[in-house]
């Protein structure tokens, strides 16, 4: 991609605690914009069970062994990874669409659901590495991380990254992430090699990143 | 939607991936929603006001009188100093919490058995006067104010309409019985007070973990417990980045999210053995080459008890005093009963408590005991730090003073970057609240012990059940609690221990009149008699502080409400004014004011209080402006140096001898003279229920060595605070449930051994009760530990467990907790559970 604009994510894994106030901030907003909420004294404000714009996995492992006298032996780890939508430079959600709903923006990079055209097929969350695409199942059409481009049309950051309780979050184009922030560490577990999509997300790897684990929260996510 | 494992199967899909079937869209009434006509967005300020330390601002957008999203703290640069105050997680799901399908809309009244949850809706003319009925004819009792209890309420910190209003309501018919301490911190408290003569939240400053060279905390958590963007979690984080390469040794039965790599090395300990542990680490300090130059000049000047000796002299400067107290302390003080013959197995000490005793209890090795001994005598400011997890145990007093201990055994306390071992100390801004009037009820129960007095309070004294402001030890209490108000409050039955014998108390007392006045329908509240609707915090306006664990940061938010007060709802303070009306004591209750002119009487109040001084931005002249501003901040400059003032300028500590007492003359008397396990008198016969004038590890009821039930319930159940809800706030919320999964935490060992599996459920019971709950096997728990987040809401269903008792479906963990009051603070000892567990 040449455009002259494209947004993108940092994440900091030295400091994100998996609090998920980005993953429920994210719901507030979005949640709001793709339900009808004329009357929540009525009828509350949708759940929307399942549908997670924004994700943080917990990933750890580590071995235990009992030691003399019932003493604990223990290489235990653990770290979160808050991922949204990494807006990339060769979607595979885009490429899987089948009818050109999944577009990605000439003007800042951001990958969009246009929902007149979604036919609710799925297919880009199967391309997805990294589960962006969330199905809308009342609605049958997708919905994904919009990079809150109306909130950076008025100079402010996405929802989940002015949310950050820990300020392991930021957004902005990449060359100015790569300004502040450099090319980061590389893309520990749990993402997925960045060969396959050319995500636009700069990662500080957590000092436990790099151990072999598994998702520990798979519920969440 | 369904899942996929997130990697595993992206490197097969790469960028092949195939449409494989579209379903058009078919719901035409589910097609994308119209949306509704621009109009102008409203912001309003309102804040969270849970239990969690910190009361986060929160920005509210609504149109058309409708919640539409809520923002947090964004009004500054964000530079760490005077930064934002980010909500976590909770404050940020508040729109759902307001429009809660559970909101309680109208004033109810009670017509099924008590818990059954049948309830009809009555007018609040009606309700408020049943309620004035009740009350006067309680109070018309002899004794009758000793008779009517608030129950504790830690569910909304308003500044204004707070549940302080029914105290004021009750001090103006006669008041109401007291209640001292905490189910946060009652153990700690007694035990901070008897070893510092501080209330256990007078460690240094957060900020001054910058200088520690070796940090050692137990059950510390700051980033689960305190989530606040600009909490006590965000100022750990913040020193610990400023310290790059200070050592952080973690002790915990859990791998928490206070580690994630911010730790050096993490120890699991099993739950309640931490005394152990800290004498055996104490064992290894005064055996270190550098104790007797370095630790014990400092110890023999600044405590007591260390040696025969110190107590010795103690004794006959209380003996010469012409204080009675002290006198009596003098009677009862045994100097063979000196921590280093306690510790070294010397004197009337038979064993020692090594290392290899220790390892065997605590599950902490020989080898990392010693390491961490030699590290605390050769760092040269060492940060100890314990968190209340450990205060909240059978004989958890024991606990916390062992813990502290090792503190003044470095010598090095009153340096800057070491601390005592009480949580860091923390200022707040000030603000005014509704003045509550003089209570002429003098007696005080601990908080723990309200259920009891519902039977018991008029035998109940202060040598049973620490009972303060009667006179003598034998003096009862002499009524028994006969109308209860939990406004704000889960107490009720969630948040107290036993669920199952508080329902049964309920049930059972006939005489007992319980109102309950919050937003929801909470577990508790399907007990009241009467139900009233409180207005929620996007209804409110009111004025309210940062709280008591907001870190350096201090702020006051000026809420204005965002929505019209939805149904029949009205504020806590309208509530408790028309019962006051009712009982012909409305005009004195109200003062004259209405609401607008209350709120601005405490803002004019607050405006002057000089610790408020050079808030940012400057307060206006009036509370409108000031609403219409919204947020106000201060840093406080938090920069305590726990007991620096004692150690280097002298000053003496608020403890009968003015210093450190490792022997305490308060406990030795109350060991001599207090119902115990074998006291002369009334033994209680419950294990572990002593008080010693030393700290001492002691095998409790349910506890790791409690040889009667390890058989029956050979799994330990740590329970904590999970992030998904603040205690019992916020459990009926969906979006926090989906992003916080309610699951008891298994070691891989376990799983294997128990043949259990994620996603499996299981029933865990005792005597006590029984849950069912789902399991994820992680490898963040100890084996042998299972570890569930508390403050799930009780949710009897219709089968029996294992024990006879009805399955609680919500996974409540007081379902499996004991009413048995704490030795010395009478305080809740509610993480010292055993289970047995079933598949089911």
């Amino acid at each position: 991609m040449t455009e002259a604009t494209q947004y993108g994510f940092y994440v900091d894994s030295t400091k994100c605690t998996g609090c998920k106030a980005c993953h429920v901030s994210c719901k507030d907003r979005q949640g709001n914009e793709i339900r009808n909420n004329t009357n929540p004294e009525q009828n509350g404000v949708p759940a929307l069970n399942g549908v997670t714009w924004r994700r943080v996995y917990e990933y750890g492992g580590g071995q235990w062994t009992e030691g003399q006298n019932g003493c604990f032996e223990q290489s235990v780890f653990a770290y979160y990874m808050s991922i949204g939508c990494n807006h990339c430079s060769e979607p595979v959600c885009v490429k899987a669409c089948p009818t050109g709903a999944m577009h990605k923006r000439r003007e800042d990079g951001l990958v969009h659901v246009a929902q007149d055209l979604c036919i609710g097929c799925e297919s880009c969350a199967r391309a997805c590495p990294y589960d962006a695409p969330q199905i809308d199942r009342e609605r049958k059409v997708m919905t994904k991380c919009d990079g809150c481009f109306e909130r950076i049309a008025e100079g402010r950051k996405p929802v989940c990254v002015e949310s950050c309780p820990l300020r392991a979050l930021d957004f902005d184009t990449m060359d100015n992430l790569r300004a502040k922030y450099g090319n980061g560490d590389g893309h520990i577990a749990p993402l997925p090699p960045e060969s396959i999509t050319s995500p636009n997300l700069i990662i500080k790897a957590n000092v436990n990143g790099g151990q072999g684990g598994d998702i520990l929260n798979p519920t969440e996510v | 939607m369904e899942r996929r494992s997130f990697l595993k199967m992206s490197a097969a899909l790469g960028c092949a991936a195939t449409v494989t079937g579209c379903n058009s869209s078919s719901d035409d009434a589910n097609v994308i929603p119209p949306q509704p006509p621009v109009t102008d967005e409203v912001v309003n300020w309102s804040s969270c006001l849970v239990n969690c330390g910190s009361n986060c601002p929160i920005k509210v957008f609504t149109k058309d009188g409708i919640v539409t999203r809520v923002e947090t703290d964004h009004e500054v640069e964000d530079n760490y100093g005077l930064h934002q105050v980010r909500a976590c997680a909770r404050g940020r799901s508040l729109r759902q919490r307001n429009y809660a399908v559970d909101r309680l809309k109208t004033p109810m009244k009670r017509v099924g058995e008590r818990g059954k949850a049948e309830f009809v809706p009555i007018s609040w003319d009606e309700a408020t006067s049943i309620i004035a009925e009740k009350l006067s004819a309680v109070y018309a009792q002899e004794n009758g104010a000793k008779s009517v209890f608030r129950s504790y309420g830690s569910g909304a910190y308003y500044g204004f309409a707070s549940n302080a209003c029914f105290n004021r309501l009750f001090n103006l018919n006669g008041g109401c019985l007291n209640a001292y301490g905490n189910y946060s911190w009652a153990q700690q408290m007694e035990a901070a007070k008897h070893t510092f003569g501080t209330g256990s939240t007078a460690g240094s400053s957060t900020i001054t973990i910058e200088d520690s060279d070796f940090f050692l905390g137990v059950a510390y958590n700051p980033s689960e417990i305190r989530q606040s963007g600009s909490g006590e979690g965000y100022d750990y984080l913040q020193a610990l980045q400023r310290n790059n390469g200070l050592e952080v040794v973690m002790i915990d039965p859990r791998y928490t999210d206070s580690m994630l790599g911010k730790e050096s090395s993490w120890l699991p300990i099993r739950p309640g053995t931490d005394a152990a542990f800290a004498e055996a680490v104490a064992h290894e300090m005064i055996n270190h080459a550098n104790f007797d130059s370095q630790s014990l000049p400092f110890v023999l000047e600044h405590s007591v008890g260390f040696n025969k000796q110190s107590i010795e002299d103690q004794k006959a400067i209380f003996a010469a005093s012409d204080d009675a107290t002290k006198q009596e302390y003098a009677k009862v003080m045994n100097s063979d009963e000196n921590y280093q013959d306690y510790i070294l197995g010397k004197g009337i000490y038979t064993d020692a408590k090594t290392p290899e005793w220790a390892e065997k209890i605590c599950g902490i090795s020989a080898e990392k005991i010693r390491y961490i001994a030699g590290k605390l005598m050769t760092a040269k400011a060492p940060y100890i730090v314990v968190g209340a997890g450990v205060n909240r145990q059978a004989n958890g007093e024991q606990s916390m003073r062992a813990l502290y201990m090792l503190s003044v055994l470095t010598g090095k306390l009153g340096t800057r970057g070491a601390s005592n071992g009480e949580l860091p100390s923390m200022s707040s801004m000030s603000r005014a609240g509704i003045p509550t009037g003089k209570n002429e009820v003098k007696e005080s129960i601990s908080f723990f012990t309200w259920s009891e007095a519902i039977n018991h309070g008029e035998t109940m004294t202060a040598r049973s059940h620490g009972v303060r402001g009667t006179d003598g030890l034998d003096t009862p209490l002499g009524a028994n609690i006969k109308f209860i108000l939990s406004a704000s409050d889960s107490s009720l039955l969630n948040q107290h221990a036993e669920i199952n014998k508080t329902a049964d108390i309920f049930r059972n007392a006939e005489d007992l009149f319980i109102v309950s006045c919050d937003c929801w329908m909470t577990p508790g509240a399907k007990f009241a008699d009467i139900i009233l609707p409180d207005t929620s915090w996007l209804e409110s306006n009111d004025l309210v502080n940062d709280s008591y664990a907001s870190g350096s940061l201090g702020y006051l938010t000026a809420m204005s409400s965002s929505v019209e007060s939805m149904w029949d709802c009205k504020s806590m303070y309208e509530a408790a004014a028309m019962i006051a009306d009712k009982m012909g004591v409305g005009a004195a209750f109200r003062d004259g004011k209405n609401e607008e002119e209350w709120l601005e009487e405490l803002y004019q109040s607050t405006k002057a209080n000089s610790n408020n001084i050079n808030v940012s931005p400057a307060f206006p002249a009036t509370y409108k402006e000031a609403q219409k501003i919204g947020f106000f901040r201060k840093n406080m400059n938090d920069n305590h140096v726990s007991l620096q003032s004692f150690v280097k300028d002298g000053k003496p500590l608020s403890t009968p001898s003015g210093k450190i007492e490792i022997y305490s003359a308060e406990l030795a008397w109350r060991a001599a003279n207090w119902d115990q396990e074998n006291s002369a008198q009334n033994p209680t016969g419950v294990k572990g229920d002593t008080i010693t004038a030393i700290p001492q590890y002691t095998v409790t009821w349910d506890g790791y060595e409690d040889e009667d039930a390890k058989q029956d319930y050979p799994i330990q159940l740590a329970g904590y605070h999970t992030k998904g809800r603040t205690h019992s706030s916020y459990h009926n919320v969906p979006w926090l449930r989906e992003a916080v999964e309610d699951a008891v935490w298994v070691n891989p060992m376990d799983g294997a051994k128990h043949g259990l599996s994620s996603g499996d459920k299981i029933e865990m019971y005792n005597e006590r009760g029984s849950v069912e709950v789902t399991v994820r096997i992680t490898p963040r728990v100890a084996p042998g530990v299972f570890a569930l987040g508390q403050g799930a809401w009780y949710n009897p269903g219709n089968k029996r467990g294992s024990t006879g008792h009805i399955i609680d479906e919500g996974g409540a963990i007081n379902s499996l907790t004991r009413y048995q009051p704490s030795p010395v603070a009478k305080g809740n000892p509610q993480h010292t559970i055993r289970v047995a567990i079933k598949k089911i």
